[in-house]
């Protein structure tokens, strides 16, 4: 039900593997910066059961060293 | 408009925040908008190419990285835009590159579309087309194409219909767009197209716009008007319309008259011109002669309509006596425009210290009379001479980028030949000669026009339609009809296009087509200027170009020896090929090798030079030296003035449908929107089509800005939202609703009446009642 | 409502993480360069100045992105590109166009100077090409931001900004300069984006130091002369 943005840095060498990743996962889009690493994480979900299983797919993701929330309730 | 979603607010809210936060961390950041590619700015090469979109025909400079188009700039060379494009051209490459892009062929097999390999589809193609006219007759098939057809298109698809399998049906959408125009040109002058060019811009000091929203439809050009209005003091642009739009407010004066009423007007100017003998009498001694044609001609509602105008001569005299009907306060009592207002025109026209250029497109092009308005507004440019000379002519707009180019000099209509008509014997055996076709296989009779080949499909003497280029199932008048009778059983029907639309719905056979420079073209836009593009990119998957889709299926059906050519160099044979029709000095066309360079190039095109003004010899070659001005369309190398009355439209509103309905465009969107509204900042701007209201209607009937409501006119109905405030303003009893959107049909509710001269439908005027829902 | 408090609150946050990280990085930023004394520091997001007018949300600063009047938030070069399809085509307009603007299109009337606008509490971006007065016919407005059909448009990304060739001397223009040959328009005042606002507003005779870089080889006797 929510839409809620994200800073995401990956793993150092690992920009574009998390960018894939991130694109695949339904929900999510992805603006990665042109001169840096760090990329924009926008998740907009329809349901509490699709928001919990994007986080949860976010979680298993080895290339985020860390995500930072910068909008959004959860 | 609608308003932006809640959930699209918190989108935009949520990227801010994140970029807010990122720029804060790192300052100088930077997220585009678009998805990068893995190439940098340095690897761009930039390549000319006409713009895709209307019959300006800009130059465009498209920049290629990769293999893939990037970007978008004017091509600063072209002596068309300057280096100016407009929203369209500046995001037109987009348009190659929409998600559900058709790559395979599709096949119906029980109902629904299954990808098929394209052989096996072009295979399918020419064995129906071959069983339909063995069971059904030659003149049972039928191609219908487009003016965004490249001239190879048009050309092959010419040869191929009347040359290889011997019929005449073969039409174009083109029909619905200038077929009027054409008509004038010919009745006045004896050969198509304008006199002049773009140049006549930079000389004028009058713009007189007939029915011609140019600040929305031929933007760039009117970006010139207002640069020559800048530089120049004293520069007045003149909009002459049915609504307030945009250009109104740019020009100088903006004079509103009621619809179909612009016949009267014409006149009108003419009675004026003549009554204060500001009529240039050397001119119309030496260059014009005076016809009277036939009278209440009808409007082709029946399916079994024809028509054969008759030019009787006449003199100023019967002329004079003519206009009597015309004076200003007698059309002002139903034109709606005051009798001052038509004397300031006439005086604009009939000062000869000022050179006018009139302009017009669909306005007057999509009219039930709409050849008659076409050679009024000639009348008047030849009553005072202010033709054929830098800043002095009328010049009719085209919407297509090659409606000039294909369908008017190739011809691609049933009556028409590369060079002349079907109906005169020369010309015949001039297509039998260079095609080196039996002259016996051309038919001398033309088939159906556009109006009668869908109604002849309905009725099922055509079995057979192949559609290129086009999306009739938006742009037909009177929709369901057409529709009804495209998804009848035993008819066979093949769209060749890039995108699914709503033709492609009702097809048979999908043929995914390469577009624009995704294959080697030419386009000839409205000032005669052909222009060629090379392959820039590959095309995806399967598409193949219209050219070639006709040439394998020709080959297929046994007429290959008409298309001996191969792949690489057939672009240029055909060019070479479909010169020879014109190879006289009236309409020589450039060089291949002068198109490839150029920036195009003007027809006729002689000694190496492009003709800019037709017919006066200081500029024109064909015109006998030693003349002025030499109109040598006509056999007494005279321009006609018809006296053309004033004819009420078939249906004008009444108590039961009390509004006028007009359609037309909207500056994002180009024709049926299949491809700007996969582009996203067109799509973005204008999302969904809208009626236009006059605030005080609304008010009567209780309807609020944004409400839906539902337009009814007596062959069908949509809903769709109304807009108080847009960008345009009908008058009162007028509603305005542009043709882009898919989703809501405006042509369900025109009426298919037509000129019955050009066959070419009125898409301005019927009636229609509105509802509150 | 929630929801915009809490992105004050999340803003507000980051950005005194922000400050801190700064704190430790050098004053040179990744170019070599001194960063723009012009320069500001605070999110551009700030909701409070939402609200609703005949039913079109205005979303003052967070749809127009400019400098406030205090010169708290600036529009970054991530939201003058986020408005263009690729670099150089013309930008869509951010803030609502009502009736008279889309009508009139006397979008000079506040573009061609530039200055404060109160009515969208932003400065006013200046247009490069004032002699230009059929606005609409390249800027359209954002109505909705769904695709009617979605797309696989990409592009190449901006041209990153150049490198001067000795330290101090003046970098080369890296874009064209079609419709842009007033360099000043995006480089300076308060609504250009402070990553490539000029530090010398007041040399107005630009291209006496910047020029373009029209090719990527060096001279070469032999192919010059062919």
């Amino acid at each position: 039900m929510a839409i809620c943005s994200y800073i995401v840095y990956p793993q150092p060498g690992s920009r574009d593997a998390l960018r894939s990743k991130l694109t695949g996962i339904a929900g999510c889009d992805v603006m990665p910066a042109e001169n840096n690493d760090v990329m924009i994480l926008v998740t907009d979900t329809n349901s509490d059961s699709h928001e919990t299983a994007v986080q949860q797919a976010l979680k298993q993701i080895p290339e985020i060293q860390c995500l930072a929330l910068t909008f959004g309730d959860i | 408009m609608s308003g932006v979603s809640r959930r699209t607010f918190l989108r935009m809210a949520a990227v801010s925040a994140a970029s807010a936060a990122a720029t804060t961390l790192f300052p100088g950041i930077v997220f585009g908008e678009w998805v990068h590619s893995d190439h940098d700015s340095s690897d761009v090469q930039w390549n000319k190419t006409p713009c895709r979109f209307c019959g300006v025909g800009c130059g465009l400079l498209v920049g290629i990285a990769g293999g893939r188009a990037v970007a978008v700039k004017g091509d600063p060379d072209s002596p068309v835009n300057k280096g100016l494009c407009c929203v369209k051209g500046y995001h037109s490459v987009q348009a190659l590159y929409g998600k559900d892009r058709l790559k395979k062929a599709l096949v119906r097999k029980n109902g629904t579309l299954v990808e098929t390999p394209i052989a096996e589809a072009l295979d399918l193609v020419a064995n129906t087309m071959a069983s339909t006219i063995k069971e059904h007759g030659k003149d049972a098939v039928s191609v219908y194409g487009s003016g965004q057809w490249t001239i190879p298109d048009g050309y092959v698809a010419s040869k191929f219909l009347k040359g290889g399998i011997g019929t005449n049906n073969l039409e174009a959408n083109a029909r619905l767009c200038m077929a009027s125009a054409v008509t004038g040109f010919l009745t006045s002058f004896g050969l198509d197209e304008p006199m002049g060019c773009y140049e006549d811009i930079d000389h004028a000091d009058v713009f007189v716009l007939w029915g011609n929203n140019m600040a929305e439809m031929h933007p760039v050009l009117f970006s010139r008007l207002l640069d020559r209005r800048r530089k120049k003091k004293g520069v007045v642009i003149i909009d002459l319309a049915t609504r307030t739009t945009r250009t109104s407010h740019a020009a100088d004066k903006s004079i509103l008259f009621k619809p179909q009423t612009d016949l009267a007007i014409a006149n009108a100017i003419c009675q004026v011109l003549v009554e204060n003998n500001w009529v240039n009498h050397s001119f119309v001694q030496q260059h014009v002669s005076f016809k009277a044609g036939k009278t209440d001609i009808g409007y082709g509602l029946e399916d079994d309509f024809t028509f054969k105008d008759e030019a009787r001569a006449v003199d100023l005299q019967d002329f004079q006596a003519f206009l009597a009907d015309y004076t200003p306060e007698k059309v002002a009592a139903y034109s709606g425009v005051s009798a001052d207002d038509i004397r300031y025109l006439a005086a604009l026209y009939g000062d000869p210290a000022r050179k006018v250029v009139s302009y017009w497109c669909m306005g007057m092009n999509q009219h039930t009379r709409g050849t008659w308005i076409n050679n009024l507004v000639y009348n008047i440019h030849l009553l005072v001479g202010k033709i054929s000379q830098p800043g002095n002519g009328p010049f009719s707009l085209t919407g297509q980028p090659s409606a000039c180019g294909t369908v008017r000099e190739v011809g691609t209509l049933t009556h028409k030949l590369p060079h002349g008509v079907v109906m005169n014997e020369d010309d015949r055996r001039m297509a039998a000669e260079i095609w080196k076709v039996p002259f016996e296989r051309i038919p001398a009779k033309p088939t159906h026009h556009t109006v009668s080949m869908f109604r002849a499909l309905d009725r099922g003497d055509i079995r057979f339609m192949w559609i290129q280029v086009t999306n009739p199932m938006v742009t037909m008048p009177k929709l369901k009809r057409y529709r009804d009778g495209a998804k009848k059983e035993g008819r066979f029907i093949v769209v060749s296009d890039v995108y699914p639309t709503p033709t492609t719905d009702i097809a048979d056979v999908i043929l995914p087509s390469a577009m624009w420079f995704e294959r080697e073209g030419m386009f000839g836009n409205s000032e005669r200027r052909t222009q060629h593009f090379n392959q820039l990119v590959a095309p995806p998957g399967d598409a193949m170009s219209d050219t070639w889709q006709l040439i394998e299926v020709a080959r297929r059906m046994g007429y290959g020896d008409l298309f001996p050519w191969s792949y690489d160099d057939h672009i240029r044979e055909i060019w070479r090929e479909y010169g020879r029709f014109h190879d006289s000095p009236k309409h020589a066309m450039a060089p291949y090798e002068v198109l490839r360079q150029a920036p195009g190039a003007i027809w006729p095109f002689v000694n190496g030079r492009s003709t800019k003004w037709r017919y006066n010899a200081a500029y024109d070659p064909a015109a006998s030296p030693g003349s002025d001005f030499d109109f040598y369309g006509k056999p007494d190398h005279r321009a006609w003035i018809w006296l053309r009355p004033y004819e009420p439209p078939p249906e004008i509103p009444d108590a039961a449908y009390p509004f006028w309905l007009n359609t037309g465009r909207v500056v994002e969107h180009w024709h049926t929107g299949s491809m700007t509204r996969r582009i996203p900042t067109l799509h973005r701007a204008a999302p969904a089509a809208y009626v236009e209201i006059h605030p005080h209607d609304a008010e009567r009937l209780g309807i609020r800005n944004g409400e839906s409501v539902r337009l009814v006119s007596r062959r069908g109905e949509i809903i769709v939202a109304a807009v108080l405030d847009g960008r345009g303003q009908p008058t009162v009893g007028q509603v305005f609703v542009p043709f882009f959107d898919e989703s809501k049909l405006i042509n369900e509710l025109t009426l298919d009446a037509y000129c019955p001269i050009s066959k070419q439908p009125d898409y301005k005027k019927c009636a229609v009642r509105v509802e509150k829902v | 409502m929630v929801i915009v408090v809490t992105v004050c609150v999340m803003a507000a946050a980051v950005m005194i993480v922000g400050e801190t990280l700064r704190s430790s990085r050098s004053d040179h930023d990744e170019q070599g360069r001194y960063p723009s004394p012009t320069s500001t520091r605070k999110p551009v997001t700030d909701l409070r100045h939402a609200e609703s007018r005949g039913g079109m949300p205005v979303f003052a600063a967070a749809m127009v992105p400019g400098t406030s009047r205090k010169g708290s938030h600036s529009r970054s070069l991530n939201q003058y590109y986020e408005r263009r399809a690729y670099a150089g085509a013309p930008p869509a307009i951010p803030h609502p166009v009502d009736s008279y603007m889309n009508r009139s299109q006397r979008c000079n009337v506040c573009h061609e100077r530039g200055g404060f606008a109160p009515k969208f509490n932003a400065y006013t971006p200046i247009t490069p090409h004032p002699q230009y007065t059929n606005c609409l016919q390249c800027h359209v407005a954002v109505t909705e931001e769904t695709r009617f059909v979605d797309t696989d448009w990409t592009s190449v990304p901006a041209p990153a900004i150049q490198r001067s060739a000795l330290p101090g001397s003046p970098p080369p223009i890296p874009h064209g300069l079609q419709l842009r040959d007033n360099c000043l328009a995006c480089h300076a005042g308060p609504a250009a984006p402070p990553k490539i606002r000029t530090s010398h507003p007041e040399r107005e005779n630009c291209r006496q130091c910047h020029v373009p870089k029209a090719t990527q080889t060096l001279f070469d006797r032999a192919s010059a002369s062919e």
